[in-house]
């Protein structure tokens, strides 16, 4: 191995986690992500001169692993929309007008480990439709604020306001759901 | 109780905060590198113009300087008023071969009309009707089993 290939496997390394672990978020499907990680790490060495001990490397990629992901999402939505367009409206729980009602926890997790948390909330995140979960990851995990999404996702922000309330209230509902807070839900 | 909109965010912020990422597939990895010595063993005309060596870089802008200039005479020998018919002529002479191929394509399309005006217009409405229908059936039966067996199924 070459000094510049082992240089790129350290940088790979560093950061091939947090690659796929954003890809894998936004698209809830574990072979598109490493698709995707994997075009991500090939635009990184056409520009490893640069990145390499960049401090904003991370952010580099993060953000480059985002912007391949919603361009797979909607390259697909177009190709599927007159098939999967029409899905019921309540997959996520479209009642965002109406409070939320649980008992208040400090988290849904008490006393479940970190791995196992991971595990819930993408299990959770994975039964969200697109519409839903897309802008919840992009504000919850990727911290950008609702005019950025609107932004990147090409619609209204009352729209994207609207998704991520429904989404918080379906991701909240999974979660409870799942067992680990069975007593924490009141209803 | 119930929790309002803001407490909704809150609770949601601090669940999913500070969950460690997911360990990437093995595979990355050398699907990666793998990848990297496809291209590289590429040859330099299949790859982007910012990898071409120097001496075909420079000769790729000399051919579109000159294909440009070519295309700017003859617009401008057109406007001044050469005419179609005499530019026409002095590239026929030199490309006798579109002359064939206009001859070839004529015959073509002359057959074409003959064959399409001899099908009684009943028949080609049904035929095209029929091709219609087919399609949207096939469409509409691909729409329903996949909203029955794959979105149920999700």
């Amino acid at each position: 191995m070459s000094p510049a290939e082992a240089d790129f496997t350290a940088f790979m390394r560093a950061y091939q986690d947090m690659v796929f672990t954003t890809a894998v978020r936004l698209v809830a499907n574990d072979a598109q992500a490493e698709d995707i990680s994997q075009e991500v790490f090939l635009k990184a060495f056409e520009h490893f001169a640069a990145l390499q001990g960049s401090q904003t490397a991370g952010g580099w990629l993060k953000t480059v692993a985002t912007n391949l992901s919603l361009n797979h999402l909607q390259r697909y939505r177009k190709r599927w929309r007159f098939f999967s367009e029409l899905q019921r409206d309540d997959a996520g729980g479209g009642d965002s007008e109406s409070e939320i009602e649980f008992a208040a926890p400090e988290t849904f997790f008490d006393g479940v480990d970190a791995e196992e948390r991971r595990a819930l909330v993408e299990r959770a995140l994975g039964t969200l439709p697109d519409r839903q979960r897309i802008p919840l990851v992009l504000y919850h995990f990727e911290e950008l604020s609702y005019d950025e999404i609107a932004g990147k996702l090409g619609v209204s922000l009352a729209k994207v306001k609207t998704d991520i309330l429904r989404a918080r209230a379906a991701l909240a509902k999974a979660l409870a759901r799942s067992g680990t807070s069975r007593e924490i839900l009141n209803a | 109780m119930k929790l309002s909109h803001e407490e909704l965010e809150r609770l949601v912020q601090r669940s999913v905060g500070g969950i460690p990422d997911r360990r990437a597939p093995r595979s990355l990895e050398g699907r990666v590198f793998a990848e990297l010595q496809r291209r590289a063993s590429l040859p330099w005309w299949r790859k982007s113009y910012a990898y071409w060596p120097a001496p075909a870089r420079g000769a790729f802008f000399v051919a579109s300087a000159v294909f440009a200039a070519v295309v700017v005479a003859v617009l401008f020998n057109l406007i001044r008023g050469t005419g179609v018919s005499g530019l026409a002529g002095a590239v026929s002479q030199r490309l006798g071969w579109l002359t064939l191929a206009q001859s070839l394509s004529n015959v073509a399309w002359q057959t074409g009309a003959t064959i399409l005006r001899s099908i009684p217009p009943l028949w080609l409405f049904g035929s095209l009707g029929l091709l219609a229908a087919c399609y949207a059936t096939v469409i509409g039966v691909g729409a329903t089993a996949y909203r029955v067996f794959v979105q149920k199924a999700r």
